[in-house]
């Protein structure tokens, strides 16, 4: 491998490194600015639940695909009983507003994230 | 003269068909890792398609991969098939670029493989309107650099022991 080509490998690994520490500032920022975030729950766009993260619940969502269960426990919340063929978004686990990811199923275009303050 | 087109062809269908089976073999037996971050077994085969056959033998492989692999998954023209359209699309320019710059195999795979990991992104964002899937690109992107080593240096070893047939190849390059 070329210098040059190294030097370019090195600076798209920091540029990673470095967008992680900034969405980790940004999601430690949001859990301190307060206990009053709501979660969007979305279905094509639209916003069809939006809950407290501090109240414990289910909430049955009916996606393009199938349908999915949001469960939220203890200011975290994951996604269970999903119908879609990946299932990726029962393996993102559990979410909370420190430890914040948004998810999504693409099957179902249902998407589970912090609404804009 | 003759001898050699029936060569030419014969190496492409072997590659497309490699490049097919390796992507059925990845998604139904590997898998993605953590993030949706995966190997890309079949990006092996776009380099060695453009190392030894050339650009427009390598963007045939890759729409027949993707093409075929899906329909034979039964999920042709389904989500999974526009966002890996998305991908192949980006990192087959990509290596068009890299192709005509003459950088080393192992960079040309890295960088094939972050591409690749961004067009799909690129897919959900715009085309799915999700743009919070920004979010994994640092993940993917940290990610795609050991996966793009790994399959460079298979690509490496497999190059070793082919001969090009590109026409314009008249100096041997380095498979480093």
């Amino acid at each position: 491998m070329k210098k040059k080509e190294l030097y370019i490998l090195i600076a798209i690994a920091a540029a990673a490194v470095i967008a992680l520490l900034v969405m980790k500032q940004i999601n430690a920022n949001n859990a301190a600015s307060g206990s009053s975030v709501k979660v969007q729950i979305t279905h094509a766009g639209e916003v069809v639940q939006e809950f407290d993260p501090s109240v414990d619940a289910v909430y049955h969502i009916t996606g393009s695909y199938g349908t999915l269960d949001v469960e939220v426990k203890d200011g975290s919340w994951h996604v269970t009983n999903e119908d879609c063929p990946n299932h990726i978004c029962s393996k993102t686990g559990w979410v909370s507003v420190a430890n914040y990811q948004p998810i999504i199923c693409l099957p179902n275009e249902v998407v589970v994230q912090i609404a804009e303050q | 003269m003759k001898n050699n087109s029936t060569k030419h062809f014969a190496y492409l269908a072997m590659l497309s068909a490699m490049a097919i089976t390796l992507s059925l073999i990845e998604s139904i037996y590997i898998g993605s890792f953590t993030f949706g971050i995966r190997i890309g077994l079949a990006n092996i085969i776009a380099l060695i398609t453009i190392r030894i056959l050339g650009v427009r033998d390598m963007i045939i492989v890759n729409i027949m991969r993707v093409f075929i692999s899906t329909l034979m998954r039964g999920l042709i023209f389904g989500s999974t098939f526009w966002i890996s359209l998305g991908g192949v699309a980006l990192s087959s320019l990509v290596l068009i670029l890299l192709d005509r710059l003459h950088s080393s195999l192992m960079f040309t795979s890295v960088l094939c493989s972050i591409s690749h990991s961004v067009g799909q992104v690129l897919v959900v964002m715009f085309f799915y309107r999700q743009p919070a899937m920004m979010a994994i690109l640092p993940y993917l992107l940290l990610g795609s650099i050991p996966m793009g080593i790994l399959t460079g240096t298979v690509a490496g070893l497999a190059l070793k022991r082919l001969k090009p047939m590109r026409i314009d190849q008249t100096k041997k390059p380095d498979h480093s």
